[in-house]
């Protein structure tokens, strides 16, 4: 290439160059890049709805072991305290509203209050806990900031709520609604022991070597021919003709769970896993009866 | 603990994850190239790097993730030109551009601007992101030869010639 050439793509080549990524374009590169990694491990999965305006729910189960003991936060006056040992933090409000778009986000985190056992592996596992909510919570509304740039409507909700609270168990639910064209919805819980400050899985729940995954998904089953059975509205992926290969199997180590006031282990779906789209989120509470061979803590 | 993400190492995905965290504003160039609309392109880079990741166990060695994730982007900026429809390419306009001196810079940047995408994404990949024929013929699917007369048909556009030694 002669001289004179080479000066011609070295223009074009800075000319090129000059153009760069800023610092929010990178922020939601990297979030593309999360959900990728999530959907790649199952944890998450997109449901893409052909109709617009279908309202997805996203469901964030928190499930805590909070120390017997202590009631005595409960009179630190106005602040929300959870089981003696956690408080509602108000860390996060975006509120926005115009002709098309509306958010309404409003999240608390949590803060231990109370000295149980194991303090401080209980504080950084909320630690971990709040970061990851803190970083759902950012990533919905830097998506929803994004979306705002195109047309149609949109809008986001989230909201966290206590949705039971036992003297052992601590559930704390933080829910996003995404209304747009496409929707999906995340479901996740965080158990944690007080007594080693860690997290639990559904496994921890029953007696090792136990088939709980055995025992709970035939139980989910029946429920499911039980409840189609008795009404027709109510249509989930099981004994189907047509598509068997996507009909309801078994329950995994990390499907969603949480255990309710009456100490009963709650199972839950997100919206179109086990159930038609129309049919929402799902949940199956097994009765004790069912677990109680299995069931240790 | 069952429930704790237990990171796998994952050459592959790992590779995937170096090469988007260091080549993103290549990516992004390509990508504002040829829709010269910063939301666009932007949608563009999204859209591959989730791809991108998602499928990164698809990638035959992680060594491959280079021209794998240059042809994931640039699939997506194909994808983006045929939804739009916008893949106009008036040769004759191109043709006629004028050299004169003083006008010749922005004329060189319209020259490549109105090149078919093909023939861009060859010029670009070879002198910009200076990668060898046979890695852009790997990106674009295509044999080299093919490659080879895309870069000269570019390189005419842009009144340059290509000679012996540069091949």
């Amino acid at each position: 290439m002669e001289e004179r050439d080479k000066e011609k793509i070295d223009f074009l080549k800075q000319d090129y160059e000059t153009v760069l990524m800023n610092e929010e374009q990178l922020h939601r590169m990297r979030d593309a890049m999360e959900k990728g990694r999530e959907e790649k491990r199952g944890m998450k999965k997109i449901k893409y709805i052909r109709n617009t305006g279908l309202v997805a729910a996203a469901a964030l189960v928190l499930v805590a072991l909070p120390n017997t003991s202590a009631k005595i936060a409960e009179a630190m006056g106005n602040m929300p305290v959870f089981g003696g040992v956690f408080q509602a933090v108000t860390f996060r409000e975006y509120h926005y509203e115009d002709e098309k778009h509306l958010a309404d986000v409003s999240v608390s985190k949590l803060e231990t209050v109370s000295e149980g056992k194991a303090v401080e592996a209980t504080k950084n596992t909320v630690d971990e806990i709040n970061a990851e909510i803190e970083k759902y919570t950012e990533r919905y509304i830097r998506q929803f900031k994004a979306d705002m740039k195109k047309d149609g409507y949109q809008s986001l909700q989230i909201r966290s709520e206590n949705i039971s609270e036992s003297d052992r168990y601590f559930v704390l639910k933080l829910t996003a609604v995404q209304t747009e064209a496409d929707s999906y919805e995340v479901s996740r819980f965080y158990t944690i022991d007080l007594n080693t400050g860690k997290r639990i899985a559904l496994a921890d729940l029953f007696a090792k070597d136990s088939d709980y995954i055995g025992v709970i998904s035939e139980n989910i089953k029946a429920q499911m021919r039980e409840q189609m059975k008795s009404s027709e509205d109510v249509d989930y992926m099981i004994d189907s003709e047509d598509f068997p290969e996507d009909d309801f199997k078994s329950i995994k180590e990390d499907t969603n769970f949480y255990v309710n006031d009456k100490n009963e282990v709650v199972i839950c779906f997100d919206q179109g896993d086990v159930a038609p789209m129309y049919m929402g989120s799902v949940e199956f509470v097994i009765p004790s009866e069912v677990l109680k061979n299995i069931r240790v803590n | 603990m069952k429930f704790s993400r237990g990171k796998k190492h994952d050459a592959k995905e790992e590779a995937v994850e170096k090469l988007l965290c260091e080549k993103y504003n290549s990516y992004y160039r390509m990508a504002m190239s040829y829709v010269h609309n910063e939301s666009d392109a932007m949608d563009i880079v999204q859209e591959g790097a989730y791809k991108a990741i998602k499928n990164s166990s698809s990638l035959k060695e992680p060594a491959f993730a280079g021209t794998w994730l240059y042809r994931i982007m640039l699939n997506e900026v194909y994808r983006f030109l045929d939804k739009r429809k916008v893949i106009s390419f008036d040769e004759e306009a191109a043709e006629k551009l004028s050299y004169e001196d003083q006008y010749e810079n922005i004329d060189l940047k319209r020259a490549l601007e109105s090149m078919p995408a093909e023939d861009k994404a060859v010029i670009e990949l070879k002198y910009f992101e200076e990668l060898k024929l046979e890695e852009i013929a790997d990106i674009l699917e295509e044999n080299v030869n093919t490659v080879k007369s895309r870069l000269y048909r570019g390189l005419k556009k842009l009144r340059i010639r290509l000679q012996e030694e540069d091949q």
